[in-house]
């Protein structure tokens, strides 16, 4: 079971596709490159909860929404575990145009 | 519409300090220790726990000067004495000044007197009312050939010395800075705190010159008919006023600062039917207390050029461009006058058309105070941390959670951790063995920067295609590819080391930064710019075979000394090995290189799918304590043999999904580290360089007290008198003197301090032995050492404060050395991160609360000022 934590608030939300995980060293030589426990995008469902969490940052007119000035804690768990630690951009929000 | 979907990217933690770091620049780096250019500083700055030290170097930017007249002034046969005029100064002789009587120079430039082109002796210096220097000089003695004058052994002032900046304390405030703090017991050793960086440029910022700089103008005024004026320059134009007071009309500098003004004027001659002749002046004035210098009249008075001759009735502009130093406070009038100007006629001088442009210098004056951070160079800092990568070859792994960056050479960035992950293996899929040398190059050089104004670095480049101070390595590797990869260091050049007798290095040696001499010169260039150079810090060493240089008028015995190499230390900075000298010192390929080369060479790289659980990559976010992470040994079991490998990388773990897991392993075939972690270190640290008063604000020397009852003197809260200097006047002892026929008791007892805060904070100390000289003192008088406690200043209150576990004690004997093993509780005494204090008592009758019977003569010893041979030292020999 993997839990997503942003703020220490758990995401309800199930995670569509599964993240990969990268261990490496930190390569200060190739900075762009540096993969180091970097995952790539992951869609959340916007459930309820998604979109409080995010105050509603779908409506074009909210401003000041939750991760547009500052960073947001992401911690990954398994089984309780936790596997990863680091911060959430926020991307992009994907409207659904039959709703 | 209603959101279907959040997208959103998550990243590592271990990537942010790269990205913390990688755009912030050097001078963003949080070292606001400051520290003012000063003699005292300078010769001071290897005892302090400060980011930098001064060295001496051949930085100075005046080596000769132009002589504009030249006359024989005496009558004797064969006596004859010369005065040398030099030309016009445009700064204030008071704080810079290059020539000293008793200085040799060299004359150069005599056409018909060819003997006077020699060395002379200077045996008085003029100044004259203009800011000339007259040189009186002795009869010559040497014959050389040549058009100025300049003098065979330079002594060094205080603007010619950059400071060399520590490399570890600035590599640790970096990572602090960005929110990270370093583990690692490479960058706490001493081999890589004694490292600094000597940079060109050590000036001050353009934003600190913007800010001391400005335009200011003037209202219109008519000459007087003494033909003088003092302007009423009243009008800020553009820029900041912080150097000029509008109101009083005069220079008035804020702080040490180096200013080129330009000063312009637009006026009318109103000369009526008589044609004349204007000589226009400027005339600098420095004001002194209460009313203006005219103790040496004008400091400079320079003549415009434009000499208007026959005018009638004409607008002129004149213009001049002037350079001079100022203190904190001084004042500088600045006058216009103008000569030969006959007949009642007027000058107007025009606000429109007349200025003072002040230009604050970036040059960094005597007493200047600097900042470090603004002094450093505008590099990036990530590229400063790849520059000691590159050097060093270390590795870095973050701790996420305790947000912790570990740096260590990789070879001692692995542990002997074993973490065995056969079971992990999943069998059914393809396990991809490779070979590591195919994506190399046949050959692979490490290098330096080649330096352009590096003669020596040049030519051999030239001449053998690359670098001095480079070396490669020939991949053993079959698969490796033809050709030559060389890896070039993208900060520093390397370093020659000379002797500069020029300066006074005669037999000593110190950084080349100075170019090669050609045939017609005596006196080497010095480089006006150069790449940045690593170097090593003996802190202080003395000066060979009565070597002196001069900070100063001084003539100094020891300095700081810099290398890029040192047999006699075993340390060398070239990436090639020195054969020959000392022991035959390891380059950094050999010393740094040796198993990542190794594993080029003989190693595999192995891909293969492994079961991997939540807890097996825990580790890696929170490092494990036991090692148990990249830095183990990791052991394979394939078709019944155990293979050793290291981890290179996991890569696209899904958690949730039990599917198996790329991994990555490079066989592991590295020898025993070649830089044990074992090896032992030795520093010696003296005490007494600075010298010390009553009063002064140091902590070592003596403190007497006495009194008639011997108890009461041994118990008192305080003593009577502190002192002891070079002249050992008070000591360790204990004594009665008889005095009106009563007995009076005397107790001295010693204070000493050590800066030992360069040792690494993680070092185990082995043993350590303190130096003290018996310079007199009766037989029975020797010394048992406790712990200090006494301040930065040495008080009398000190007298009965210090520790009550004694550390060791010397044993009775004639005058002489002292050597004192320190017990384990006086190793532990033993301060890695400031000052190492020891308190001294007599061990026969203070120790041991016996009243003494004779009027010893106490143990005496030089607690500062002492000479070579006579300092007190503690060494200390340690490992990491």
């Amino acid at each position: 079971m993997v839990d997503l934590f942003i703020n220490d608030t758990l995401i309800d939300s199930a995670i569509d596709e599964p993240m990969a995980l990268t261990f490496a060293f930190d390569d200060i030589d190739n900075l762009e490159q540096s993969n180091n426990s970097a995952s790539k995008s992951i869609a959340l469902p916007a459930t309820a909860q998604v979109r409080r969490f995010f105050r509603f940052a779908e409506d074009v007119n909210v401003l000041n929404f939750q991760g547009q000035k500052t960073d947001l804690k992401a911690v990954v768990k398994e089984d309780g575990i936790e596997i990863f630690s680091g911060v959430v951009n926020l991307l992009s929000i994907q409207q659904n145009a039959a709703q | 519409m209603q959101p279907n979907k959040f997208n959103i990217a998550i990243i590592g933690n271990n990537k942010q300090w790269i990205d913390a770091i990688g755009e912030k620049l050097m001078t963003e780096v949080n070292i606001t220790e400051s520290h003012a250019l000063t003699k005292a500083n300078i010769l001071n700055s290897t005892l302090q726990a400060n980011s930098y030290v001064y060295g001496p170097q051949n930085l100075g930017v005046i080596t000769e000067e132009k002589i504009i007249r030249c006359e024989a002034m005496s009558g004797g046969p064969h006596n004859l004495d010369l005065v040398a005029t030099l030309e016009t100064k445009n700064y204030l002789y008071a704080y810079k000044t290059k020539f000293n009587i008793g200085d040799h120079v060299i004359l150069r430039g005599f056409e018909k007197a060819k003997r006077y082109n020699c060395s002379h002796e200077i045996s008085d210096i003029i100044t004259s009312v203009n800011g000339e220097d007259q040189l009186v000089l002795l009869t010559p003695f040497y014959i050389d050939d040549t058009g100025y004058v300049r003098q065979i052994k330079e002594q060094l002032f205080c603007e010619d010395i950059s400071f060399h900046w520590n490399v570890a304390k600035v590599l640790k405030q970096i990572f602090k800075d960005a929110g990270y703090t370093v583990s690692s017991l490479f960058t706490e050793g001493y081999y890589f705190k004694n490292k600094y960086v000597l940079a060109p440029f050590f000036q001050h910022s353009k934003d600190w010159c913007e800010a001391n700089s400005g335009v200011i103008g003037l209202s219109g005024a008519n000459v007087n008919a003494a033909r003088s004026i003092e302007p009423a320059w009243n009008t800020l134009i553009s820029g900041n006023s912080l150097n000029f007071d509008l109101v009083n009309h005069v220079l008035k500098a804020n702080d040490y600062i180096h200013f080129k003004l330009k000063i312009n004027i637009f006026y009318d001659v109103a000369y009526g039917s008589t044609p004349g002749t204007v000589k226009p002046y400027f005339l600098y004035k420095l004001a002194g207390s209460g009313t203006w210098y005219q103790q040496d009249g004008w400091i400079g008075r320079v003549i415009v050029q434009n000499v208007c001759t026959n005018l009638v009735n004409i607008s002129q502009k004149i213009e001049q461009e002037v350079e001079i130093r100022m203190a904190p406070g001084d004042e500088m009038m600045i006058n216009v006058q103008f000569s030969n100007f006959a007949g009642p006629d007027t000058i107007t001088i025009y606000a429109e058309g007349s200025s003072i442009e002040i230009m604050a210098q970036p040059t960094i004056t005597k007493n200047s105070t600097v900042i470090i951070k603004d002094v450093l160079p505008d590099w990036k800092q990530i590229d400063f941390i790849k520059a000691l990568k590159h050097l060093f070859n270390l590795k870095f792994l973050t701790d996420d959670h305790k947000r912790i960056v570990y740096i260590e050479p990789r070879d001692s960035f692995y542990t002997a951790n074993q973490v065995d992950w056969t079971d992990k293996i999943d069998f059914s899929q393809e396990i991809k063995l490779e070979e590591l040398g195919s994506d190399q190059n046949k050959t692979t050089r490490l290098a330096y920067i080649v330096d352009g104004n590096d003669d020596y670095d040049k030519k051999y480049k030239e001449k053998k295609g690359y670098g001095w101070a480079s070396e490669s390595h020939t991949i053993l590797n079959r698969f490796a590819q033809d050709g030559i990869k060389e890896i070039v260091n993208g900060l520093f050049a390397a370093t020659q080391m000379d002797f500069c007798p020029y300066l006074g290095f005669v037999h000593s040696t110190i950084p080349k930064l100075w170019k090669e001499l050609k045939d017609d010169q005596t006196i080497p260039e010095k480089f006006t710019n150069f790449i940045p150079r690593i170097l090593s810090l003996y802190p202080t060493k003395n000066c060979l075979s009565g070597d002196t240089w001069t900070l100063e008028t001084e003539a100094q015995t020891a300095y700081p000394y810099f290398y890029f190499y040192d047999g006699s230390i075993d340390d060398n900075l070239c990436f090639n090995d020195i054969p020959g000298i000392g022991h035959g010192m390891k380059g950094l390929l050999n010393k740094q290189y040796g198993n990542y080369f190794r594993t080029i060479d003989n190693s595999r790289k192995i891909t293969a799918f492994l079961n991997l659980s939540p807890s097996d990559l825990q580790t890696f976010i929170a490092l494990d304590d036991r090692g148990l992470d990249f830095k183990a040994k990791y052991i394979l079991r394939l078709d019944n043999e155990t293979v050793h490998c290291r981890l290179d990388s996991i890569v696209e773990y899904r958690p949730g999904i039990n599917i198996p897991t790329k991994c990555v392993l490079i066989t592991d075939s590295d020898l025993p580290s070649i830089q044990s972690l074992s090896e032992i270190y030795e520093i010696t640290f003296y005490n007494n360089i600075n010298s010390i008063k009553a009063g002064d604000s140091y902590a070592n020397g003596a403190i007497q007290c006495f009194g008639r009852d011997w108890y009461l003197v041994r118990a008192a809260a305080q003593g009577n008198v502190l002192g002891g200097d070079s002249a050992s006047k008070y000591g360790i002892g204990s004594r009665d003197e008889t005095l009106n026929a009563d007995i009076m008791y005397f107790i001295e007892r010693g204070f000493l301090y050590f800066d030992t805060s360069i040792l690494p904070d993680t070092c185990n100390i082995l043993e350590a032995t303190l130096y003290i000289g018996k310079e007199t003192g009766s037989y029975e008088m020797e010394i048992a050492v406790f712990a200090g406690t006494q301040g930065s200043k040495l008080s009398l209150a000190d007298y009965n404060n210090f520790g009550t576990v004694q550390f060791g004690e010397s044993t009775p004997g004639m005058l002489g050395g002292r050597w004192i093993t320190l017990n384990p509780a006086g190793l532990a005494n033993i301060n890695k991160t400031g000052w190492t204090k020891f308190a001294l008592r007599e061990k026969h009758f203070d120790l041991v609360n016996i009243p003494p019977t004779n009027n010893y003569l106490p143990f005496r010893t030089m607690f500062s000022g002492a000479p070579d041979g006579h300092k007190i030292w503690l060494n200390v020999k340690y490992k990491l």
